[in-house]
């Protein structure tokens, strides 16, 4: 028999890794335990301090608390749809004012209008004087808010006549509108 | 050698009393990896879409009690007047009483004679003529007056209710033929949701109803929401 066969010895390492092989296992198992615990937990925590619940019901009385305003909310709400409907009538709709103003603000007195005719988007007129030298100035004073073009894009000069009966000039001017 | 294994119940209790430690402790390893894959990661998205729910309830919160506090601060008669003036503005409907009156109005107050005058309802039902988008109803004037007095009703008519726009006018001597086209625009369906955020009257808003207001004649009728 050999005498370098140390059976003890071996069985003594045998032990101590398996001991510290239990042990890993053992720390393994306690730290999944604890990990799995300490998750669950925490997302209960977390949820819980969400407030869902109080929330939810905060959201309810207030939707209630609406719900008895709503007669208000519709006239509000009507207000407000009829005032962006006039606003924009009013900002789209066609001043014929505006150009009756324009055109008869700077005639100078001695000249009346025969007749004048606004439409959409053509003016004519018919203005007549005694003098030609007021004439010139109305025609002067139209040319000038042409060129503002302001409310007028174009100016024509359709015709300019004389009655010799009466010595009266009668312009006839056609108007383009913006 | 041709050893052969054989599992038998005296063999299986060798096997547990020798690593009993080692399955305890792979069976406690085991079922914490299933409830963490099946209990605690479903857990964590439930958590994300709690807190996504959290975040919308209390932005809706926010626009209700906001809505709540413009809305409690809100005279219900005021309410009441500013619909008034902007129904007879912009009638829901075919308002004739309101437009005869109008130009009532306007010829009292600038002196114009009105002769005849004639309106161009077209369909009494369905769609009418639309002017701008908003549907209209003409209305063709004769007027025997100089300029200067047909002048001054136009400009009557442009600050009387319900609002109009003069789209023709034909001056020759002392008599004028003007065609003005009364709006009217139905009242809208309102759907109110609770995640819609109310504004009030803004500035603008209520300079507009004072002008209104101030264009509105005696003789103009009360609106109501029941109509």
């Amino acid at each position: 028999m050999s005498e370098n066969i140390n059976l003890v010895a071996n069985r003594r390492d045998e032990s101590l890794k398996e001991k510290k092989s239990l042990k890993y296992f053992r720390i393994i198992a306690i730290f999944s335990l604890l990990s799995v615990f300490l998750f669950a937990i925490s997302l209960f925590i977390f949820k819980t301090s969400l407030g869902l619940t109080s929330l939810k019901k905060q959201e309810d009385t207030l939707s209630a608390n609406m719900a008895s305003l709503s007669d208000k909310t519709v006239k509000l709400l009507l207000v407000q749809e009829r005032i962006k409907n006039i606003s924009d009538a009013l900002k789209n709709r066609s001043d014929v004012n505006k150009i009756l103003d324009l055109v008869t603000k700077d005639m100078p007195q001695n000249v009346s209008v025969n007749s004048l005719s606004i439409g959409k988007k053509k003016a004519t007129l018919i203005v007549s004087s005694y003098s030609l030298y007021d004439i010139n100035i109305f025609l002067e004073n139209l040319q000038k808010m042409s060129e503002n073009k302001k409310i007028f894009k174009r100016l024509i000069f359709d015709t300019l006549s004389i009655d010799d009966k009466n010595g009266k000039y009668s312009l006839g001017v056609s108007i383009d509108l913006l | 050698m041709n050893k052969k294994i054989v599992f038998n119940q005296d063999l299986l209790k060798i096997i547990y009393v020798r690593y009993r430690p080692y399955l305890i402790y792979s069976g406690v390893i085991i079922i914490c990896l299933i409830i963490f894959l099946k209990v605690v990661i479903p857990q964590i998205y439930d958590f994300f879409t709690v807190r996504d729910e959290v975040n919308q309830i209390r932005e809706r919160i926010n626009v209700l009690t906001q809505n709540l506090n413009l809305l409690s601060n809100l005279n219900n008669s005021d309410l009441d007047s500013d619909l008034n003036i902007t129904a007879l503005a912009l009638p829901p409907e075919k308002d004739f009483a309101g437009i005869l009156n109008a130009i009532k109005q306007a010829s009292a107050k600038s002196g114009a004679v009105v002769g005849d005058y004639s309106f161009m309802v077209g369909e009494i039902s369905g769609k009418t003529k639309e002017i701008k988008k908003y549907p209209s109803i003409e209305v063709d004037l004769s007027l025997k007056n100089d300029i200067k007095t047909t002048q001054n009703f136009l400009n009557e008519i442009y600050k009387t209710l319900p609002l109009s726009e003069v789209s023709a006018i034909d001056v020759s001597g002392n008599s004028a033929n003007i065609t003005i086209s009364f709006y009217y625009k139905q009242l809208p369906k309102m759907q109110y949701n609770k995640n819609m955020t109310i504004k009030g009257l803004s500035n603008q808003d209520n300079s507009l109803l004072k002008d209104l207001s101030n264009w509105k004649t005696s003789e103009s009728s009360d609106f109501s929401l029941a109509e």
